[in-house]
């Protein structure tokens, strides 16, 4: 079936939802705004397996060399930006790459959407909640649809418009720290600076392809371009393209580093965890923070070109894997476990990226989408079962208790350490091959990138075990607790997407071939002799098994019912620490200190210089005072005699005349 | 013979008669008739003028537009100044001072 008529749909659906439950929500019941929220994505995603299934059907065109020709589903709305030779269409398409993120933003969407009735449905902003909730899912869904890098950054600054507004959706309860609406705005500004980073790439190419955007067009005229010319015009003058392309590449994976949490960004999303936790699960698990991954994988024809920029992606995603592995693993709350285990996920995308393999980073987006959406919602229900409690140490003992939620939950938890047969083992190992293929070929860094990641796997194994222990074995915190049960609706979706957990790893291989005529290949893999190849995975295989089963021991044995070993471990040097990571190695205080308050020095110096004395005293109150002392001198001609005011008006007369008459 | 020259000296004298007459005296009903007088010392010169150039008749047709307004602005003007006086018990142009800034 031919979707290409329909493809508006798909964004506009939850678009719908989103100002129903918006401007109406609240006089409707609560029954209602939810089916109209549900509704939205689901259909959207039918639509989206409709799309799926024709770019299938296209052919093997891909999405580069025949735009035409390749038969995905692809609409022009309108035509949205039309200046001088910049013709920009408001284009959505569907083709293989979009449409596998389709089926996971609206899937996993709509499966967030039915938790989140159960989960919200409670609370005295449901109607803007579900309508912030639709709202994302269609910015997200223009993200990924958009024809050409402009649309995509629409969707791009929607999601971080809806990230804002969802995690300070609470902005009026009490809480420890950093207040919610701050963490909003941290999120915010934060990904401001990968924004300007992204636009500045944006434009860099723009002017390398011709003032094309599209992907199609990006594309060709990109590769029409000779990499040593030298530049004669614009501000790059007396680069080469080539050197252009790399500052491109590095500014468009900047804006990346913002949006999918990476060093030197990732700062926002552990804060981010303010929000209610099914927007933790679709935003900052699921969907929003691939984006950067997505991004990459869009430009795969750039990157190809440019392999110092993929190893220096390599390096900051390793880098960020290890780093906020090692914060995960003294974390109390459990929500910022996940999160970080989140920023480190996502260090284990982008490593795949860097490789050039694409689809391992690719999968790693959709497997790290059921497992992660399953932890958090899982969390989110544990949370919910104990009145809004999050410190897992205050938990424990928990698997008696709720045994539904914690059976799946280990699901995930098996999934995340990358346990056989989960799926987590699949594309985590997929990455790990990639990696040492690299390291075949090049290595160099690639060989301590492939380290540090085995260090991460080992460390998401121990944390994933940690957070286990803590949260659903050992003694209960409090026996006489009241848990509140988990309504019908939470512990479906999370039966669901624990099914996708388990057998999600069946699709690595049909997702690889189906994905693979997007991507543009090194010359060096194309004729890879099948015995490296192999070699590749069953290195991998055994050594993240082994790592797994070890980093689950480790968590067994210091978290197990016998804590004394960890009781010695925390005195002294071992204490300190641990709070070294537990305060996260002091970078937001880092922050605080280089960039925050260096920043807000200059604010308050402009706010009472420049905004005070020069706008406000100077532009606004000078016209003003101006007139006011100019009348004040000139009122006293202002006698009041009839007699004066008619001699001066006969002089300034006569003036006038003579002046007539001396000119003619 | 009368020349133009003539009839523009008496013009200006009129003029500067009524001018003076405006300024110095200070009886609002005075310095309206002075006001008068400043109109026929134009008008004087207008129809001057008008005769000088008799293919053009803009001069006399001046003078009798500024008849119609003179008698419409006296009109106004002494009801203006028999208002004052009702209120203010004086006509005296240096009394009437409110507008002093």
């Amino acid at each position: 079936m031919q979707v290409d008529r329909l493809l508006w749909l798909i964004p506009a659906l939850p678009l719908a939802g989103s100002v129903i439950n918006g401007f109406f929500g609240n006089r409707l019941a609560r029954p209602t705004v939810g089916t109209i929220a549900v509704l939205g994505p689901l259909v959207a995603f039918v639509l989206s397996v409709l799309a799926f299934l024709q770019a299938q059907q296209g052919g093997h065109g891909g999405g580069h060399d025949a735009h035409e020709a390749a038969g995905f589903a692809h609409q022009v709305v309108w035509t949205w930006i039309s200046a001088g030779d910049v013709s920009l269409p408001f284009g959505l398409q569907a083709d293989r790459l979009s449409a596998v993120m389709m089926l996971n933003v609206t899937g996993i969407g709509a499966a967030i959407h039915l938790f989140s009735y159960g989960y919200m449905k409670d609370d005295p902003s449901f109607a803007r909640f579900m309508a912030y909730l639709n709202l994302f899912l269609a910015a997200m869904l223009i993200l990924v649809m958009g024809d050409n890098l402009v649309l995509l950054f629409v969707g791009w600054e929607g999601v971080g418009l809806c990230s804002y507004l969802l995690i300070g959706f609470w902005y009026d309860h009490p809480t420890q720290g950093l207040l919610n609406v701050d963490a909003g705005r941290k999120a915010f500004i934060v990904n401001r600076v990968g924004d300007l980073l992204f636009l500045i790439g944006t434009f860099i190419l723009f002017s390398l392809a011709n003032h094309e955007l599209g992907w199609a067009g990006l594309e060709s005229q990109l590769s029409a371009r000779t990499l040593d010319d030298v530049l004669t015009t614009g501000p790059l003058a007396g680069w080469t393209v080539h050197g252009a392309l790399v500052l491109a590449g590095m500014c468009l994976f900047g804006g990346a580093t913002g949006k999918s949490a990476q060093i030197p960004l990732y700062v926002w999303l552990p804060d981010a965890m303010a929000g209610p936790t099914p927007v933790s699960a679709l935003i900052h698990a699921a969907t929003m923070v691939t984006a950067g991954v997505y991004l990459l994988a869009r430009l795969d024809f750039l990157y190809v070109h440019l392999p110092a920029v993929a190893q220096v992606i390599a390096i900051v995603a390793a880098s960020t894997a290890v780093l906020s592995g090692v914060i995960a693993c003294a974390q109390n709350d459990i929500k910022k476990v996940l999160a970080y285990s989140t920023i480190s996920q996502l260090g284990f995308m982008f490593c795949g990226m860097a490789t050039t393999v694409w689809e391992s980073g690719m999968f790693h987006v959709v497997s790290h989408a059921f497992f992660k959406a399953l932890l958090f919602l899982g969390a989110g229900a544990v949370i919910h079962a104990l009145h809004e409690e999050q410190d897992m140490r205050k938990m424990g003992g928990l698997w008696h208790d709720l045994r539904p939620t914690a059976v799946l939950f280990l699901i995930g938890a098996l999934a995340l350490a990358g346990v056989f047969p989960f799926s987590g083992f699949f594309s985590k190992d997929e990455i790990l091959a990639a990696v040492y293929l690299q390291v075949s070929h090049e290595g160099g860094l690639w060989t301590l990138v492939l380290v540090m990641l085995l260090f991460a796997a080992l460390l998401t194994a121990f944390y994933t075990t940690r957070l286990v222990m803590m949260t659903f074995f050992g003694r209960p915190h409090d026996r006489h607790r009241h848990l509140h049960p988990p309504h019908w609706t939470m512990l479906s979706v999370l039966a669901l997407l624990a099914f996708l957990s388990l057998f999600g790893g069946a699709l690595a291989h049909p997702f690889a071939h189906y994905l693979e005529p997007m991507w543009s290949v090194p010359a060096w893999r194309e004729n890879l002799p099948a015995g490296v190849i192999s070699t590749s995975v069953w290195f991998a295989r055994i050594l993240s098994t082994l790592l797994a089963l070890g980093g689950i021991a480790l968590g067994v044995v210091l978290y197990g019912p016998k804590r004394s070993l960890l009781d010695g471990l925390s005195h002294g040097v071992g204490a300190r620490l641990v709070q070294v990571v537990e305060q996260k190695f002091y970078v937001d205080e880092l922050y605080r200190a280089v960039v925050v308050a260096p920043m807000g020095w200059v604010a308050d110096r402009l706010w009472a210089w420049v905004d005070r004395k020069v706008i406000d005293q100077g532009a606004v109150e000078g016209p003003g005072k101006l007139v006011i002392a100019a009348s004040a001198a000139l009122r006293h001609s202002q006698v009041g005699v009839v007699s004066v005011a008619t001699a001066a008006t006969l002089a300034g007369s006569v003036l006038v005349l003579l002046w007539m008459v001396s000119h003619g | 013979m009368v020349s133009t020259l003539h009839y523009l000296l008496l013009a200006s004298a009129l003029f500067a008669i009524g001018a003076y007459g405006v300024l110095a005296r200070r009886n609002l009903l005075i310095v309206l008739m002075s006001l008068e007088l400043m109109l026929n010392g134009v008008n004087i010169a207008l129809v001057a003028f008008g005769l000088r150039h008799s293919a053009n008749a803009s001069g006399q047709v001046f003078v009798l537009m500024v008849m119609a307004v003179a008698a419409a602005e006296v009109a106004v003007g002494l009801a203006i100044v028999i208002s004052v006086f009702r209120t203010r018990q004086t006509v005296d142009t240096h009394e009437l001072r409110s507008m002093r800034g």
